[in-house]
């Protein structure tokens, strides 16, 4: 029993001893709204996310912190996306970029990651391919296999097949796929099921599109979902398994009219 | 030769001379005097010509001279005249201030009256004054002009314009009025009359028992079942006055019930206040609490994310710095 203190103080000079460095200066008020808008946003809430985002860049607007003006601009303009708004999200992406340019500080790629999407949306194809192709030059792996991705999906919605194999192959060469997050595999494999269906190999089309599928589920990105159900209905339909497309089709609406 | 003479005739002679010479010398100063009488005389006249001009422009009687009369034209009502002519008088505002001197019809089918107005009464008739043809004594005399004192822009007086309107006649409204009055009259004679008629057939009716007013009077038939159903009443009452009595001791018991829920919302009343500064006191707390709860929940994220970098719990010694951007998993097509 004598031993017991003696150890715990020992522990506590050892935790002490082992102290990390400390963090750089930070507003707590930004942070704390950015970190409640993530978590709205990981908990499929962007309604909730939006005027966290928009406290977030109150302050950063207050510090004048041109990186962090970068960085909640993103957070926003994906939020509005999110929530459905692609025109409201191009508005603050434009008011981001005019705020960075004040600044002097350049406009990061995944600005045109949330364009490339919002633009996709609003079916004017041929400047979202432009701002996709911008968003992949990224830095970020994550922020370029997502651009590439985009690329992928904006050539399919423009029927051009050559476009989506191009992006399929290049996201394939981007990192080996053992070490990808869920959404990332997830991509890759939503695009190599596009290319194998733009190519004429239904079959290989369905069987990819069914592990993106299951990946989606993971990584409860729905919506995402819904997108893989319909290319495996449109791969059973090109296999002329009618019912099995039909059966699909009904899967993706059940999940739609839930999602409401 | 000159024969000598005397010495008296000489001297006589000397003073002959000298009286012709003081005569005629009294002569010729008489007659400088007649001659300038006459320029002076002229000179008289002219000053006083001068100075009845200088009196006539001292009083105006030039200016007005010089200065014409104002031309108004008048523009006469389509509907008549009203009996004005050549001569007719303009006022302003009851005073006298021109005289009408034509009357004429232009090729428009327009009537129209031009008047020489005093220039001291132009002043008075702006844009804004209003013509009106009257008559001398309300109904009956010389049509005159009479305008209005106008306060806006000032006339034109190059070329002057108003629109005249005629006053209307007494005599013109009364007759109107009388015939007004007829037309209303006269349906309500004839209806009092189709009343008084239809009156007299109800009564006669009545008199002789026709319908149910005249049956009630000639039949008692009526009053007698009238009778009966209050006596039948007056029973039915009867029977219920127990019951009117259970239902008046529920009705005092009830309000009984509310008298006392009254005394008790009367007695928590004065706690109102109290609760009421309570309740604020909470509220305005709220936002202090809401604030330290999110600096303690920062404070935890904090702590969390440098016990993740202990290398004793498997940390990589050195914290991350915090990352402000969404996965782009969540941008979504």
């Amino acid at each position: 029993m004598r031993r017991a203190p003696a150890a715990l103080a020992l522990a506590l000079l050892l935790l002490s001893g082992c102290a990390s460095h400390p963090a750089p200066p930070q507003d707590d008020a930004m942070e704390v709204a950015i970190s409640a808008g993530r978590q709205a946003m990981d908990n499929h809430q962007p309604a909730q996310a939006i005027p966290r985002f928009e406290d977030a860049n109150r302050r950063a607007l207050l510090r004048d912190d041109a990186p962090a003006l970068a960085d909640i601009g993103y957070d926003l303009a994906a939020a509005r996306l999110a929530d459905n708004h692609p025109d409201a999200a191009l508005s603050e992406l434009a008011r981001t970029r005019a705020a960075l340019s004040l600044r002097g500080h350049p406009a990061p790629p995944a600005l045109d990651l949330v364009a490339a999407a919002a633009l996709d949306r609003l079916a004017r194809l041929p400047e979202a391919r432009i701002a996709a192709t911008r968003a992949a030059t990224s830095p970020d792996p994550a922020i370029a296999a997502r651009a590439l991705f985009l690329s992928g999906l904006i050539a399919d919605h423009a029927g051009d097949r050559t476009g989506v194999i191009d992006a399929s192959t290049r996201l394939d060469h981007l990192a080996p796929a053992k070490a990808l997050p869920r959404w990332r595999q997830a991509d890759r494999l939503e695009l190599a099921a596009r290319a194998a269906l733009a190519s004429g190999h239904p079959d290989t089309a369905l069987a990819t599109i069914r592990q993106a599928i299951d990946l989606r589920r993971d990584d409860t990105d729905y919506p995402a979902l819904r997108r893989g159900l319909r290319l495996a209905a449109a791969a059973a339909g090109a296999l002329g398994q009618t019912s099995m497309a039909a059966a699909y089709e009904a899967q993706a609406t059940q999940s739609l009219d839930a999602a409401k | 030769m000159t024969p000598e003479r005397p010495p008296e005739l000489q001297a006589e002679r000397a003073r002959d001379t000298v009286a012709a010479e003081a005569i005629a010398g009294h002569r010729s100063g008489r007659l400088t005097r007649r001659r300038y009488t006459d320029e002076w005389v002229g000179l008289l006249v002219l000053a006083a010509i001068g100075v009845f001009a200088a009196a006539a422009i001292e009083a105006g009687i030039l200016h007005n001279w010089l200065q014409p009369p104002g031309r108004l034209h008048i523009l006469l009502p389509q509907t008549g005249v009203g009996g004005l002519s050549p001569g007719a008088d303009v006022e302003v505002f009851g005073i006298h201030a021109g005289t009408v001197r034509h009357v004429r019809l232009n090729p428009d089918g327009e009537t129209w009256a031009e008047a020489e107005i005093d220039p001291q009464a132009e002043p008075f008739i702006r844009r804004d004054s209003a013509a009106t043809i009257k008559l001398r004594y309300a109904v009956a005399g010389a049509a005159y002009v009479s305008l209005s004192r106008g306060k806006g822009e000032p006339m034109d007086w190059h070329y002057a314009v108003v629109k005249a309107t005629t006053d209307p006649n007494p005599v013109d409204m009364i007759t109107a009025t009388i015939a007004d009055i007829r037309t209303h009259v006269l349906p309500i004679l004839d209806n009092a009359q189709a009343m008084t008629a239809s009156l007299k057939a109800v009564a006669a009716d009545l008199q002789q028992g026709r319908g149910s007013a005249g049956k009630l009077l000639t039949d008692d038939t009526l009053i007698r079942q009238a009778e009966a159903t209050v006596t039948k009443l007056q029973d039915t009452i009867a029977k219920l006055q127990p019951q009117i009595g259970s239902v008046l001791d529920h009705a005092n018991r009830t309000m009984s019930n509310v008298q006392s829920a009254s005394r008790d919302l009367k007695a928590a009343t004065p706690q109102l206040p109290a609760i009421t500064r309570n309740a604020r006191d909470a509220t305005a707390e709220l936002p202090a609490l809401l604030l330290q709860a999110q600096a303690t929940t920062h404070d935890l994220q904090g702590l969390i994310t440098q016990l993740r970098g202990l290398w004793l719990l498997g940390g990589g010694g050195t914290p991350k710095p915090a990352d402000h951007r969404i996965s782009p998993a969540q941008v979504a097509p």
